[in-house]
């Protein structure tokens, strides 16, 4: 189990999250939810090692990660919202790197790698630079480097995002399944249906603190609200979302017509 | 604004495009700076032979026409080299790439309007090197070299000067163009790459050789008098026919002075030589468009079409051992090394500075250049002066990074507490440097002294480069290219001295040393030991010192490497103040 106890993260003045506890058990998928500024993402860059708790621990099977930094890391899967890669190298090239930084033995890293390329619908595009690959393309190539390793805790931060229909039904059926063989799986999205759907407990921020944390099901039947949609709102409480709308269309709208100004 | 206006100057900023260009503020720092360097040796030039000028025409009335077809030459060659060293460094904006294709193909723009941006884009960008180049040299050369024939002769040398320069420039410009456009159309990119460094090597060395070869060309005898110091001689070493710039001396000649009948032929030639090349970019950039437009969508075939320096890689990854992180590691930086431009040119550049500095020493050496090219001291210095240069470039280029935002790789993925990356840092400088300098040192010891001995001298040579890879990767902590630039880290201002020093000590000197022992067996086996037992003893500092490499620090970097330091917390930071 992954528990997260207490985490808080500041810079300087600044409180990004404060006070965030939950666990990841295996065999779930742990849903992160949130507006933008929430703390989503110092979280999960917590929970990759990549940044550092102000206070608050990371604990593995009861055990401090941080203590035992590289151990956690070399089973942990990773999938950032910024599809950022070496756009000089091919897919196949930055999957090797990976997977030799991962120390995946070099019989099964080419068979893994011209597998997975495969079973995504890249393979074809193999021998081409990631400078011209699309976003759902670089998205694929972020999730095969995540899972190259067989980690035992794979982070998923918008892993969604540029995928296409059929892209999108595979990795909704993959992460229930790592999840089913006893993975532990942390998924953040701002896509709440797909979360509805693969997610079996969500955890919602706000502001940097915890404003959620159940199983879809409870929060739905406890705040008699009919979807995920409606109790992200109402937690969240995002307010206008009509009014904003209209105000939206009519800038849209909006010409210079003489020298005084029409609306 | 015009759909023609918007692409010239997106067209135009191409031309100055650099990642480590981090603000306008820079990019013109920088150009001020290019221009700066480019434009003093020729103002320079022309104003030191006001002296010389006054000695021929009171003295020496018949030297008067040759010297000023010599300094014209000069001049020329300087124009040309100049103008072909920027273009060499604007090489990927010089014809129209995949990219262009994607982005402009599908908008409603008429490739007229397209091409004739791109084309008045390249003039504009000719002119504006060329012409306060030659301005530069124009100006005080046709007023020195003319003084004696009146105002009328000052404005006839201007004219002719400027024409002859900039058609010269136009000439190399053009035909840089052209080849660029041509592989453009005929490859995936990988061979243009490859030959902008290249080329770039050419240009930089090109023109440190001008500056240390042109004096050479134009010797004054001076001797002092009672009044202070006097000419009493001027000999000058006229340049080889086959030179492309003594094309277009007739052209100035005929300019100058429209009675040259001599001259008149060649320069007809010159000129339609010219408006050839001219016309021959204008076509190739046409069709280059025409031909990214066709295969922008088009899937390359196989892996060959992308340089990946394969060889060095297999190499790196011998040299690592059997450590896979290593591996990993090495082909990381032989890849980045292999496909981008910045890191190229900063090896390119140092390169040329080795290459230059060999040739100052032929220059400088006591018998001319013929006697200097078989000197011992000089051959045997030769490959080393290289390798170190280029070993410097490769040190400067591991600063530089490259896609910075994705270096999380190595954060998220890589393990820290091994001097995996160290080593491989050092086995991909082997790779690199080793392999030309050895068969450089073997092939010019083979020829002066015979294969066994060249074999002794290659093998001492290899020893000297791993050592010195060694002690390339001791002044650096980090994974190359992982980490931002930091300005000013080099203190070339302070050090510079010592990278000199460090040069000619690791050439000449241990050249030197090696030569002292040459004939001495039992000595020169005591030397390879000695080298032996310093790549035993750097190497086991590379080691230690390379466990400490951090890989990438775990907290975060206060500028916008994450999102959420950036554009989250400053909206946040805002809103709690």
């Amino acid at each position: 189990m992954l528990e997260i106890r207490h985490l808080t993260k500041r810079y300087g003045a600044l409180t990004a999250i404060h006070d965030v506890s939950f666990e990841v058990r295996a065999g779930e998928v742990l849903g992160l939810l949130g507006p933008n500024g929430s703390g989503k993402s110092t979280t999960v860059k917590i929970l990759t090692g990549l940044l550092q708790p102000t206070s608050g621990d990371v604990l593995l099977d009861g055990a401090d990660a941080f203590a035992t930094l590289d151990a956690y890391k070399s089973i942990l899967g990773y999938v950032p919202e910024e599809p950022h890669l070496y756009s000089y190298l091919t897919g196949p090239e930055y999957l090797r790197l990976v997977g030799r930084l991962r120390g995946v033995p070099e019989a099964a890293l080419d068979h893994k790698i011209d597998r997975f390329l495969q079973l995504l619908g890249i393979y074809d595009d193999r021998y081409q630079t990631l400078s011209s690959y699309s976003k759902g393309m670089r998205q694929k190539v972020l999730l095969i480097a995540a899972v190259l390793h067989n980690p035992r805790i794979v982070i998923l931060d918008e892993p969604f995002s540029g995928l296409d229909v059929s892209a999108a039904r595979v990795l909704k059926g993959f992460v229930r399944t790592i999840a089913d063989e006893g993975k532990l799986v942390v998924f953040s999205s701002h896509v709440l249906e797909v979360v509805e759907q693969v997610c079996s407990r969500v955890v919602i921020l706000k502001d940097g603190r915890m404003v959620g944390h159940d199983s879809v099901e409870h929060l739905r039947a406890t705040l008699q609200l009919p979807s995920l949609d409606a109790v992200f709102a109402a937690l969240v409480a995002e307010e206008r979302v009509e009014e904003r709308t209209h105000e939206m269309i009519a800038v849209m709208k909006f010409e210079v017509r003489s020298s005084k100004a029409e609306v | 604004m015009s759909p023609f206006r918007v692409l010239f100057r997106e067209f135009f900023g191409q031309f100055f495009a650099s990642e480590s260009v981090t603000s306008d503020i820079r990019l013109r720092q920088g150009i001020i700076a290019v221009v700066a360097f480019l434009m003093a040796p020729g103002m320079i030039l022309a104003i030191q032979m006001y002296p010389t000028y006054s000695y021929a025409v009171r003295g020496a009335p018949e030297l008067v026409e040759p010297l000023t077809r010599q300094l014209t030459s000069l001049f020329l060659t300087f124009s040309t080299v100049s103008v072909g060293l920027v273009s060499a460094f604007a090489w990927d904006a010089l014809s129209f790439d995949r990219r262009d294709a994607m982005v402009l193909g599908p908008l409603p723009i008429g490739r007229a309007t397209v091409v004739s941006a791109k084309l008045a884009a390249l003039v504009v960008f000719l002119l504006g090197a060329c012409v306060p180049l030659n301005l530069m040299t124009a100006v005080p050369f046709s007023m020195i070299a003319s003084g004696h024939k009146g105002i009328s002769g000052t404005v006839h040398h201007f004219i002719a000067h400027m024409v002859a320069t900039t058609c010269a420039a136009a000439c190399v410009f053009s035909a840089i163009v052209i080849l660029r456009g041509l592989l453009g159309m005929t490859t995936r990119g990988h061979l243009a790459s490859a030959l902008a460094s290249l080329l770039q090597f050419a240009c930089v060395s090109a023109l440190l050789c001008f500056f240390i070869l042109a004096p050479t060309m134009l010797t004054i005898d001076r001797r002092p008098q009672n009044a202070g110091i006097t000419i009493s001689g001027i000999h000058m070493t006229v340049m080889p026919a086959w030179m492309p710039t003594r094309w277009f001396l007739p052209m100035y000649e005929q300019l100058r002075d429209p009675q040259n009948a001599a001259a008149a032929n060649v320069a007809r030639r010159s000129a339609i030589a010219t408006l050839a090349m001219i016309g021959g970019a204008a076509f190739i950039t046409l069709a280059g468009y025409r031909r990214q437009l066709q295969i922008a969508l088009t899937p390359a075939a196989s892996a060959g079409t992308i340089g990946g320096a394969r060889l060095s890689r297999a190499l790196a990854r011998r040299l690592s051992g059997s450590n896979r992180v290593a591996h990993a590691a090495s082909d990381f930086v032989l890849t980045t090394i292999a496909r981008n431009r910045m890191q190229q040119a900063l090896v390119a550049i140092n390169a040329s500075i080795g290459l230059a500095m060999f040739i100052l020493e032929l220059a400088r050496h006591r018998g001319g250049l013929a006697s200097a090219v078989r000197a011992p001291e000089v051959l045997l210095a030769m490959p080393l002066m290289l390798a170190f240069w280029t070993c410097i470039g490769l040190r400067a280029a591991f600063f530089v990074p490259s896609e910075l935002p994705a270096a999380w790789t190595f954060r998220a993925n890589a393990p820290r507490g091994t001097s995996a990356y160290a080593l491989a840092t050092r086995a991909a400088v082997v790779a690199v440097v080793g392999p030309p300098t050895v068969v450089a040192a073997l092939a010019t010891a083979a020829l002066a002294y015979g294969w066994p001995v060249a074999a002794r001298h290659a093998s001492f040579v290899l020893l000297l480069v791993v050592a010195l890879a060694d002690f390339v990767v001791l002044t650096i902590d980090h994974v190359p290219f992982t980490r931002p630039y930091r300005p000013g880290h080099a203190k070339l201002k302070t050090r510079w001295p010592l990278y000199v020093l460090g040069a000619y000590g690791f050439s000449s000197g241990l050249a030197a040393l090696e030569l002292a022992v040459w004939n001495h067996r039992w000595h020169s086996a005591a030397l390879l030991t000695g080298a032996v037992i310093a790549v035993a003893v750097f190497e086991a500092a590379v080691r230690r010192s390379g466990r400490d490499w951090p890989a990438l620090p775990t907290e975060e970097i206060t500028d916008d490497f994450f999102k959420v330091t950036a554009l989250n917390l400053s909206n946040a930071a805002a809103g709690h103040a």
